[in-house]
């Protein structure tokens, strides 16, 4: 290689892409060389080589052939583009390959379609794609790129939940995908962390340390006149932050669908992974979402004018077009997490204008105005306004105060397919409506005056408007920092506080993604007498409460808290439930089952079980999110994976999807039900998911037959899953999370502890452990014999009344029985495994074919008698 | 370029002292820019300075920044001595440790500038202009290196005469080669006492 032609690459750097797996340099000096030289001939002999060897491919292996192809394409055509037309190649790869299900598990196949994904605009429909029709999704690479690609969107939490899936699948290299996890957390933490040490104000940065991540403005903007400048066109509004990307054009193409849904963005973002499978395409988004592409055509056959708007229809739309895009704008925290310390010299100046249009709103309505005097009021108002700009989500704010004004106008921007100007005039009415519908007797309603709430609803309103002033043009150049930084000092004075809390907002919002959420906010007085008071629960929420918000699946709703029974319909966000039974019904708690709308209950099929709960303190949901965390893939079907929360004024509901409609007790109301191998069933799971409650550290409380919903396992006789839970556990009524309260140890308060054979097994000093241990007990007793356990002590020995020798397998049980009610002090956890591992044991072949013949021949009846 | 050198004949010279700052200082800068061009660290964790008529990117993370010092002031000490042959500069994952490019610079010393004390006829700005080639190329290598997908270290190697006695905090390794490489040799610089030559070597296409 000699000195002087060796450095050609470095003169045509420009025109080389790039490539994941890198560039052969002699092939690159030859594609370089034979660019200005007519040689191509060259090339197009061996791309013919190629396509015939396609063409007339009789092996078993045509995937090695298009591999071998689109790499040389890639170190031959360096320059990418039309020359090696490698996107067109790849499509043509993937469609020639197209339902060979035997590459769906293979890692060539999915680098070609990752690699067409590279050529799409919009990859992350080929992703979900992908997923849906299950190509590569036993491979890490899918999992990564497609995170690699949410991350650059800024959606931080949807990629951790695809690094989660991932990770449940075990999808190979395991290790590999586990890596790259850990980098993406450390990622976003060390993101948080910058954040974090930023000061709130901006003044004593450097105006070094102000320009220093940011984009160094590649020319002074000029003055004309006395104007200052702030347009910016063309490359020079990219930002260069590789893990932002602001795309403009990705916004405008839905301007519509944005104007209208503007808040519903998390909502429909959030269950994304679940939905993807139900919305999945049967046809692949081959297209590469390029407009105006027209394929070729005779051009004699004369086109007749069709319809109005007919040139859509010329050109087949591609199949992403149809699915709705999530709004990336949608988590502007996240945005903002992306690029710690210079985002928020940039946001200032946006917090200051936004100041100042606030505050014209206000004068205009005349009203509101009047109401609001006070200064400290102003600085209620600009902070929510504040929060809204960097949370981007109403819902999520707060507990406490008035959280209704901005849900409903979010409810009104939703029904009406009106531009904002029409949305404001409805909501008008709103505050009053809602100040009608506070309760007397609520110490938060009572404590907030009625000039405080109108004014924050209107301030929603003008958030809106300012919504859609954040012009795609997100740098801050020097210049405009400089600029800002007099409006600021120039504007008003609470522009200190306003930032100081969004800076608390965003802290919690990112170290709850960040997965180090600590539960410090408890301290020693908060383990009182009575951990699940409403009030003791709602001050350990509040701690917790902006990881709660950030879940997609967390709703804030307006209002007072529908009123459910039996046969009427309910109203659950956006979604219409007729219920249909009720469970159970205390004075606080209520179990109902429901199924949507429109739809005739059968008898297998699957419906929402309800929990309401007259405070409005969502425990269930929080103890359900904090258990899908600590388990990780451990957390299954025995817990429910499809829950949303309904947070009202004065109450919630948490609705769990997916749940079949009978419980335990369903089983157990006739004695005919009750086989040997439906009882091994039950307990086995029974085991297992307490087993796993207490791996998590939390209690239940309260094991009644009521409380466990039967899984798949027993309603499901045939039933794809290999081994399907028989139950599920929904309610935590009076769950404690022993990770939060450590230390406690009053298993009195506990249901189960009241009932008679609790007061004689549950000593004061008992762990709070024990207390599931006599549930279960209870359970597996009345199972086996039909009522409730008896115990007696005999040699400092318990023991239960019943004679189980006349029980088959009453070894098992009587062994059973002394474990788990003479356990005081010892794990509970190892204690659950072992029994559970022996039942697992008996589950052999003979017993599994034994198993469906009693579900089938139960089934039947069992469904008649419970639906009469 | 050649002519380019030809030109630079200014009446300053440069001395075996100025010879060894000159190339620790490209040293300090060339690992900079390969440490952000590659990935290293956090491209937030450095600041842009004006070097070699270049907007080049140094570190402010301290603690690398102090290392990077201590190494160049040693890489001096020894340029001056003439006992130093080879900087390498490897870059390996840290989950696999496998090493994945390795950055070499040879040095050729001119041990008789040790004896002569005159300077030589080289200019400061012409020995400027091929260091900025140098690290221009460094820059446009992201056009053939692969990607570095996992997270990744990296280790500085140096070679020197083998009677040298090893400093406090340094150790004795092996060459660290990659096994199935790609090697491209990049320009190279002479300030007349000292000649760097560049090269860069990384894994071939591996089957993905």
């Amino acid at each position: 290689m000699s000195q002087e032609d060796s450095h050609e690459w470095e003169l045509s750097k420009e025109n080389v892409q790039p490539l994941r797996q890198g560039r052969v340099m002699s092939s690159l000096q030859e594609a370089l060389s034979q660019q200005d030289s007519s040689s191509h001939t060259a090339l197009q002999l061996k791309k013919q080589e190629f396509e015939a060897e396609i063409r007339f491919y009789s092996g078993d292996d045509p995937l090695d052939v298009w591999e071998r192809y689109i790499k040389w394409i890639e170190q031959a055509f360096p320059g990418g583009g039309k020359d090696g037309n490698l996107a067109a190649l790849l499509e043509r790869a993937v469609q020639a390959l197209h339902g060979q299900q035997r590459y769906y598990r293979d890692p060539r196949y999915l680098n070609l379609w990752l690699k067409f994904g590279d050529c799409c605009n919009e990859p992350l429909d080929l992703y979900s794609y992908l997923w849906s029709q299950e190509i590569g999704t036993a491979l890490a690479a899918l999992y990564i790129t497609w995170a690699e690609a949410l991350e650059a969107r800024g959606s931080f939490r949807k990629a951790d939940l695809i690094f989660q899936q991932g990770l449940q699948r075990k999808a190979e290299p395991l290790d590999k995908l586990q890596a790259h996890h850990k980098q993406f957390q450390a990622r976003v933490s060390r993101q948080t962390l910058l954040a974090l040490e930023d000061t709130p104000d901006g003044d004593n940065m450097g105006l070094l340390e102000v320009a220093e991540p940011q984009r160094i403005s590649l020319a002074e903007l000029k003055c004309r006149g006395r104007r200052v400048p702030i347009s910016r066109v063309g490359d020079a509004i990219k930002v260069m932050k590789p893990n932002r990307s602001s795309q403009p054009q990705g916004s405008r193409q839905l301007p519509r669908a944005r104007s209208c849904s503007v808040f519903e963005d998390n909502s429909v973002s959030g269950p994304e992974m679940p939905t993807l499978a139900a919305e999945s395409c049967p046809i692949p988004p081959l297209h590469r979402g390029k407009e105006n592409e027209r394929s070729a055509g005779p051009w004699n056959t004369g086109r007749r004018p069709r319809r109005t708007g007919s040139s859509g229809l010329a050109v087949p739309l591609p199949v992403p077009s149809f699915t709705p895009y999530v709004d990336e704008p949608a988590e502007p925290q996240m945005i903002c997490s992306a690029d710690g310390a210079h985002e928020k010299s940039a946001r200032q100046p946006l917090a200051v204008r936004d100041a100042v249009d606030s505050l014209s709103a206000k004068e205009s309505t005349a009203a509101a105005a009047a109401a609001a005097g006070a200064c400290d009021e102003l600085n209620g108002i600009e902070r929510l306004s504040e929060d809204a700009i960097v949370t981007g989500s109403y819902k999520n704010k707060s507990l406490c105060a008035n959280p209704e004004d901005t849900c409903d106008f979010t409810r009104a921007a939703h029904l009406a397919s009106t531009p904002f100007h029409g949305v404001g005039a409805q909501r008008l009415p709103a505050p009053a409506f809602s100040q009608g519908e506070l309760k007397e007797d609520s110490p938060e309603s009572r404590g907030a005056p009625l000039n405080q709430e109108t004014p924050v609803g209107e301030e929603a309103f003008t958030e809106v408007l300012s919504v859609k002033k954040l012009s795609p043009i997100m740098e801050a150049s020097l210049e405009d920092t400089h600029s800002s930084a007099a409006s600021v000092s120039g504007g008003s004075l609470s522009s200190v506080t306003q930032t100081s809390a969004i800076k608390y907002l965003q802290i919690s919002e990112k170290l709850e993604l960040a997965q180090s959420l600590p539960a410090e906010g408890v301290t020693d007085d908060d383990v009182a007498q009575f951990p699940w008071s409403p009030e003791q629960r709602k001050k350990l929420l509040d701690s917790v409460l902006p990881s709660l918000a950030a879940s997609p699946d967390f709703h804030l709703e307006a209002g007072a808290l529908p009123h459910m029974e039996p046969e009427k319909d309910v109203e659950l966000g956006n979604e219409t439930y007729c219920i249909k039974m009720e469970y159970w019904n205390d004075e606080e708690y209520k179990m109902l089952f429901a199924i949507p709308t429109g739809c005739i209950l059968q008898l297998d099929s699957k419906g929402f079980a309800i929990k309401v709960y007259s405070q409005p303190v969502p425990w269930d949901f929080y103890i359900t999110l904090e258990l899908q965390k600590r388990l990780n893939s451990d957390f299954d079907q025995s817990f429910s994976e499809n829950c949303s929360c309904y947070l009202y004024q004065d109450g919630c509901a948490i609705v769990h999807k997916d749940t079949n409609c009978f419980t335990l007790r369903d089983i157990l109301c006739d004695r005919k039900f009750i086989t040997k191998e439906i009882i091994f069933v039950v307990v086995h799971d029974l085991l297992h998911v307490v087993e796993k409650l207490h791996k998590a550290e939390i209690v239940h409380g309260d094991l009644r037959p009521e409380v466990f919903f039967l899984g798949d396992r027993i309603c499901d006789a045939f039933s794809y899953e290999e081994v399907p839970n028989a139950l599920k556990v929904v309610d935590f009524s009076h769950s404690l999370d022993l990770r939060v309260l450590p230390g406690v140890s009053l298993p009195y308060n506990f249901p189960t502890a009241h009932t008679p054979h609790g007061q004689q097994l549950l000593a004061e000093s008992s762990l709070p452990y024990q207390v599931d241990l006599v549930g279960i007990a209870d359970i597996v007793h009345l199972l086996l014999f039909g009522d409730h356990i008896q115990v007696y002590q005999e040699n400092a020995i318990w023991k239960i009344s019943q004679d189980l020798s006349k029980t088959p397998d009453s070894d098992f049980w009587s062994k059973l029985f002394e474990r788990i009610l003479n356990a005081d002090g010892k794990s509970t956890v190892p204690l659950l495994r072992e029994l559970r591992e022996e039942i697992s044991e008996m589950f052999d072949s003979s017993f599994k074919e034994q198993l469906l013949l009693t579900l089938v021949a139960v089934g039947e009846t069992f469904l008649l008698v419970n639906f009469q | 370029m050649a002519a380019q050198q030809q030109l630079g004949r200014e009446h300053q010279g440069i001395t075996l002292r100025g010879s060894a700052e000159l190339v620790a200082e490209f040293f300090s800068y060339g690992i900079n820019s390969i440490l952000y061009q590659r990935g290293i660290y956090p491209p937030e964790t450095f600041t842009r300075v004006q070097k070699y008529g270049l907007t080049l990117l140094v570190t402010t993370d301290p603690e690398l920044a102090n290392y990077l010092n201590n190494v160049t002031e040693q890489m001096k000490e020894w340029l001056y001595k003439c006992i130093v042959q080879r900087l390498v500069v490897v870059i390996s994952s840290i989950d696999s440790s496998e090493v994945l490019e390795r950055w070499q610079f040879d040095i050729e010393c001119d041990k008789t500038a040790k004896d002569d004390n005159g300077p030589r006829e080289k200019s400061q700005k012409a020995i400027q202009d091929e260091i900025r080639s140098v690290i221009r190329q460094i820059t446009a290598t992201v056009t053939f290196l692969p990607l570095l997908e996992s997270a990744c270290a990296f280790d500085l190697l140096i070679y020197t005469d083998k009677d040298l006695a090893v400093p406090a905090k340094w150790e004795e390794s092996g060459p660290q080669f990659i096994a199935n490489s790609e090697e491209v040799r990049l320009r190279s610089f002479t300030t007349t006492i000292h000649k760097v030559n560049t090269t860069v070597a990384y894994k071939k296409d591996s089957v993905p």
